[in-house]
């Protein structure tokens, strides 16, 4: 797979952008949403067709806002004065009338301002009805939540859905959940766009993810029993279940997803329960379940079954899916595909999708920064003391924080500019194998790695046999590699000085050429080294464990941290 | 009376007043009666108030109030004339379990004026829970204008206040008289919080004198309160139990520790952090748990499993939870995944299949099994210990019939948890949607039933978990209901939604006749033997054949029978339709139905929510060996009760 993505890469690097297929017709319909960009309003100044839930405290007024997104006017709803902050409040938009059955794109944008800590928790939900009138109300359907972490007030922020509207459902309506906290709230630019993606895909497009241009970029699913994401081991799936499974792109764009299943027999006419759901998710973070697929959608036994369903990534990232059965027959799963329709990048989404909208009004999260030193923060990162240490060598940082099954978060930055790397429990396995490469070139042509461990780090982050060991001055001794640290556990530098005690670390074996840089009696904690033309810190003792005196709590340890950072960039 | 808390307490009494009682028969005299608590333990004094308004100046009323349990078996009987205020009150001590009914009825000035309102008694608050609500004030922090925190006690924010009325109120309404709510999550993380009055337990903010005050106000109304809790790692508490003790964090096969991580919002619980009132930093060292604007995300860790096999793990977890009953005063727990080897119980799913810190796979089979139930001997032992009345649930699905077979009830783990226990299947939920092995009818009730039946003979209390589905339209709400208390089971979505309006009613008449629809004292006939002893004609279809149970007490022995208008859709949706009512209903029921007794016809009774009123009488002819009942039409469901 390594020398695999060796040669596509270079491929790539050498020229290659995003596949050519950026002339393709855009694959949706006019936008359906009325007063989207909220310029007609009522008496009231109320946007049409716009309104709050019951608000009896009259908490909340609603009314628009010339701090636009789009156009003149958004809505913007803002907590009275002297109202109670903690009012909860729900806005709720017309109801929008799908007028047939099939997939549809709905994205708006919005907007929190607030002054204080008590951060917004956004959540929109969307309401479907049965008739286009808005009658008779059906279970709704949400997107994933954004974090409230991730906000900057005053700043626009974008959000998508994508769904399939089945015979009787002839509506859908959203509810925006997250005008509470006393912020105000702005939205502004809704569309609801038909997508005309075929339900079906011809066979040959199977495997060909992203068109081949960054190669299969497929996670292995561990978690299968068959320790396959391709297929499931038949006679075994006698049980309730689930499986899941990852395929992951680096280009943005609008892919359809191609879910590939046969069932080989039925445990039973009607007894038998069996529901994919499938996901999207982009490196911002983002992104949403799809609607389930159930039996009766599939065909008689014996049949290979083929699935699509269309995918967004405005920015990179992943498509999950989730597989659980209940007593059925047996049954094979190849698994999933993405089928790369059109490319999406940062500008052109914006454009693609809110035509006359101010792009440089929108964070574009997740776009290549350039600083001299990108922290992955793993488990427990936090506890290190690694802020004050890049403080004491004045070397500004591009975090990203480690979420499983989408990695690490934001999405790599440009390390052209960098000098120094440090993954601080975030595992190997969160890397894609274009990250890996881009990070082994950047340490072989003289970049500096900090490598931290913990209960997401080393062995228990994927890191035995890949690359990473390979670059590291150690060698592990196991994927399971915890062990406590025999007492009293004191952490000793090669100068003598000591820094408290260490209860756990990983086992290692120090490489040839390693240099030990602390250690606790015969055990290694610090082990220096270089790889190519670049130096390398492994940090194997672990901020785990209740010693009486944990060296992580050491004003000590950070200078120790931060003059190992200072070895590896070479600064 | 300038105290808030007076204020607040006054206007729920007033606002139960003016919602809950019936309306009275006169258009000037109205009468209003209020037991004290929704349910009473055996021999439990309950105040009685009842209220007559519309009396002329001066004057007084004589007020007459049965108490009825059973099939209007009198309980007790009172008589008294009001106060110049129109308020009277009695005190009824209760003996025998279930639902009971007290009708006041007013007289003055030649008028006369009834109302009724139902209450229950049990010796285990969960053998008469109809519905299983939630109760919180999470998103609410007892802090003054500057941020800071009011001390322990009473809490002093009007929002608060208001909450827990509102919360006590919806309680008494829907007939829940034990609530789930959540001041902590999971069951490794400390319960108790480390700074007073501003807490945040895993997920959510809140004031811990607000839930305090909660579960206090749900105490004075007869409402228990067990929370939420979990043996996952999940939030900052759980991260830093991990953190401490990785010899008890299980991982995957690859490694990764078996759960979600997610180190984004710890950044912000830093940043938050910082600006945090100084007098709260020194108490809190690394539990930077209170960031207020991270309502949902779990910060750090959500769902990472714990390793059972060392019961040093499980005291752990033990030790958090009684330290949390202490501080908070709940009644109990309900754990959504309790102290089992492997950690999801079930050795056949492939998620289970989970190591140890040193790659070490986790047990299974019978030696998992005794370590599951010598975890859970010691957690329930402890938990009573401290006690006695201490209530457990646990979402634990494995008695149904299409998960194990009958032998299930011999393992450890089942001995251990389940008698006395609220036993939740939350797999039930999947049955609103297409894919799930139980959206027909025809196919839950068969595993409902069964599953039950398992429950009643193992000591506990089955409840299925139906989510946020069902319940905001008026005939899927009555169907699912109806069908879910034939079944034998207790019904669950939560008191917090818009619900149709009959969802009251039903909880209210399956509160009073809590003893034929939930006794475990109940066993069911098979469908043979139904079939055998019973026939049912009708103008349309009724369900019936799996629900026929006998309930045999030293209160009376009763043949009961669930008749339910068979849905015109065969499978479970939220969009059902009404069916016409079906009518000339005939049951036919033979001699041996009612073996070593003879059937008291005249006291046979048709139940029913849809018809006013609820107890209706029915026309028996006896010819030979057999009995023809003729029972009035029937909207959706009626249950008939035949003592013998």
């Amino acid at each position: 797979m390594r020398n695999l993505s060796w040669i596509v890469l270079s491929l790539l690097l050498a020229g290659s952008a995003v596949p050519a297929r950026a002339a393709e017709t855009v694959p949706w319909g006019p936008n359906l949403f009325p007063n989207g960009s909220m310029e007609q309003v009522d008496a009231a100044g109320v946007p049409t067709g716009w309104k709050l839930e019951p608000d009896p405290a009259r908490a909340y007024t609603l009314t628009t806002s010339p701090e636009a997104c789009a156009g003149a006017r958004c809505l913007f709803m803002s907590l009275n004065p002297g109202a109670n902050p903690d009012t909860h409040v729900q806005v709720e938009s017309p109801v929008v009338a799908t007028p047939e059955p099939g997939w549809y794109l709905l994205n708006f944008w919005f907007r929190f301002d607030f002054t204080d800590a008590r951060k917004p928790y956004p959540l929109f939900a969307c309401d479907r009805y049965a008739q286009p009138d808005g009658t008779q109300r059906l279970p709704g359907f949400s997107p994933n939540l954004f974090r409230a972490s991730d906000m900057r007030s005053g700043q626009w922020y974008y959000t998508y859905l994508i769904f399939r509207q089945r015979p009787g459902q002839g509506a859908v309506g959203v509810r925006f959940d997250g005008a509470h906290n006393g912020q105000s709230l702005r939205l502004d630019a809704f569309q609801l766009r038909r997508l005309t993606v075929p339900e079906q895909l011809p066979a040959t497009d199977y495997n060909r993810i992203t068109d081949g241009v960054w190669g299969a970029t497929t996670v292995p699913d561990a978690a299968s029993p068959g320790g396959r994401a391709s297929e499931y081991q038949e006679g075994r799936n006698t049980e309730s279940g689930i499986m899941t499974g990852v395929r992951q792109s680096e280009v943005p764009g609008l892919y359809v997803g191609v879910y590939d299943f046969e069932q080989v027999a039925r445990g039973g006419e009607g007894d038998w329960g069996l529901q994919m759901d499938l996901a999207s998710g982009s490196g911002d973070g983002t992104g949403q379940t799809l609607d389930p697929i159930a039996p009766s959608d599939f065909r008689a036994a014996g049949d290979w079954e083929q699935f699509s369903a269309p995918f967004l990534y405005a920015f990179s990232g992943g498509s999950y899916y989730s597989f659980s059965w209940s007593k059925l027959g047996t049954y094979r799963f190849r698994g999933l595909s993405l089928k790369y329709m059109m490319p999406v990048t940062y500008r052109q989404s914006w454009s693609l999708f809110y035509d006359g909208v101010d792009a440089d009004r929108v964070v574009p999260r997740g776009a290549p920064l350039a600083t001299p030193v990108w922290l992955a923060a793993g488990l427990h990162s936090d506890l290190y003391g690694l802020d004050q240490a890049l403080a004491a060598l004045s070397l500004p940082a591009t975090r990203s924080d480690y979420v499983s099954g989408k990695g690490l978060l934001p999405t790599m930055p440009d390390l052209s500019a960098a000098r120094l790397v440090v993954l601080a429990g975030a595992p190997a396995r969160a890397l894609s194998p274009v990250q890996q490469y881009l990070l082994e070139r950047f340490v072989e042509q003289g970049g500096g790695l900090v490598i931290l461990g913990g209960l997401t780090g080393y062995g228990y982050g994927g890191m035995k046999g890949s690359f990473l060991e390979e670059m590291a001055p150690v060698a592990l001794t196991s994927g399971f590699d915890l062990a406590r640290v025999p007492e009293p556990g004191t952490v000793t530098l090669a100068n003598g000085q000591t820094l408290g005690q260490c209860a756990w670390a990983h086992q290692v074996t120090v490489k040839a050429g390693g240099t030990v840089a602390a250690r606790s009696g015969k055990v290694p904690l610090i082990v220096t080294g270089t790889y190519g033309k670049g130096r390398v810190v492994a940090v194997v003792a672990t901020a785990l464990g209740t010693p009486t005196d944990p060296f992580w709590a050491k004003p000590a340890w950070v200078m120790q941290l931060a003059n190992q950072m200072r070895w590896a960039a070479k600064k | 009376m300038t105290n808030p808390r007076t204020w607040w307490r006054l206007s729920l009494v007033l606002l139960a007043l003016l919602t809950v009682g019936l309306t009275g028969v006169s258009a000037a005299l109205e009468v209003q009666v209020w037991p004290a608590k929704l349910c009473v333990k055996p021999g439990e004094a309950l105040p009685i108030q009842v209220t007559v308004k519309g009396l002329p100046a001066g004057q007084t009323a004589a007020v007459d109030c049965q108490v009825r349990r059973g099939l209007g078996v009198s309980a007790g009987h009172f008589t008294g004339t009001t106060d110049a205020q129109g308020l009277v009150g009695f005190t009824f001590t209760p003996q025998e379990e279930f639902g009971y009914e007290v009708e006041a009825v007013a007289s003055a000035g030649g008028e006369q004026a009834r109302a009724s309102e139902f209450f229950a008694c049990g010796r285990n608050p969960y053998h008469v829970s109809v519905d299983y609500g939630g109760a919180s004030v999470q998103g609410q922090v007892d802090v003054d204008k500057d941020g800071n925190p009011y001390p322990p006690g009473p809490p002093q924010s009007p929002w608060i206040q208001t909450l827990i009325a509102e919360q006590v109120k919806k309680a008494r309404d829907t007939y829940c008289n034990v609530v789930e709510s959540n001041p902590a999550y999971c069951s490794f993380a400390p319960m108790v919080p480390p700074a007073p009055n501003y807490y945040i337990g895993g997920p959510y903010f809140f004031s811990a004198n607000g839930w305090r005050e909660l579960y206090r106000d749900l105490h004075a109304n007869g409402i228990v309160s067990v929370v939420y809790t979990s043996i996952f790692l999940t939030g900052m508490g759980g991260s830093d139990f991990a953190r401490q003790h990785p010899e008890y964090v299980t991982f995957n096969r690859d490694g990764s520790p078996a759960g979600e991580i997610d180190t984004r919002s710890t950044a912000a619980f830093r940043d938050y952090y910082a600006r945090y009132p100084e007098s709260l930093k020194g108490v809190m060292e690394r539990y930077k748990w209170w960031e207020p604007g991270l309502l949902g995300p779990y910060a750090d860790m959500t769902c990472v499993r714990v390793n059972c096999q060392d019961l040093a793990a499980v005291k752990l977890g033990v030790e958090s939870v009684l330290a949390g009953q202490k501080y908070f005063g709940f009644d109990g727990v309900r754990f959504d995944g309790h102290y089992a080897v492997p950690s999801l119980g079930d050795p056949l799913s492939p998620v289970a299949m989970v190591m140890d810190y040193q790659g070490q796979a986790q047990m299974t089979g019978a030696k998992a099994d005794e370590l599951t139930g010598r975890n859970m001997r010691y957690a329930l032992g402890s938990f009573r210990q401290q006690d006695p009345n201490f209530m457990c649930g646990f979402n634990w699905a494995s008695l149904r019939p299409d998960m194990a077979d009958e032998s299930i009830l011999k393992t450890a783990e089942a001995q251990a948890i389940l008698p006395g226990s609220w036993v939740l299947d939350e797999v039930a939920k999947g049955s609103l949607e297409s894919a799930s092995p139980t959206n027909r009818w025809d196919k839950f009730i068969p595993l409902m039933t069964v599953q039950s039946d398992r429950a009643r003979q193992a000591g506990a209390f089955l409840c299925a978990g139906w989510g946020g589905g069902p319940g905001q339209q008026d005939v899927d709400m009555r169907y699912i209901k109806a069908i879910s208390w034939a079944c034998g089971l207790r019904w669950r979505a939560g008191i917090d939604r818009n619900f149709a309006p009959s969802y009251r009613t039903y909880n209210q008449f399956a509160y009073r006749y809590s003893e034929f629809l939930l006794s475990n004292e109940r066993t069911r006939l098979s469908a043979e033997q139904a079939q055998a002893g019973l026939s049912v004609a009708a103008s349309r279809p009724l369900l019936w054949q799996d629900f026929a149970y006998r309930l045999d007490t030293p209160r009376g022995r009763f043949l009961i029978l669930h008749l339910v208008n068979t849905p015109l859709e065969p499978i479970i949706t939220t969009t059902a339709v009404a069916p016409p009512p079906a009518d000339q209903i005939r049951v036919t029921c033979q001699a041996s139905l009612f073996p070593g007794g003879q059937p008291r016809w005249a006291e046979a009774r048709l139940l029913s929510p849809d018809a006013t009123p609820w107890e209706q009488p029915v026309k028996a002819a006896t010819t030979g060996g057999q009995t023809v009942l003729s029972l009035p039409a029937l909207p959706f469901w009626g249950v008939l009760v035949i003592p013998y």
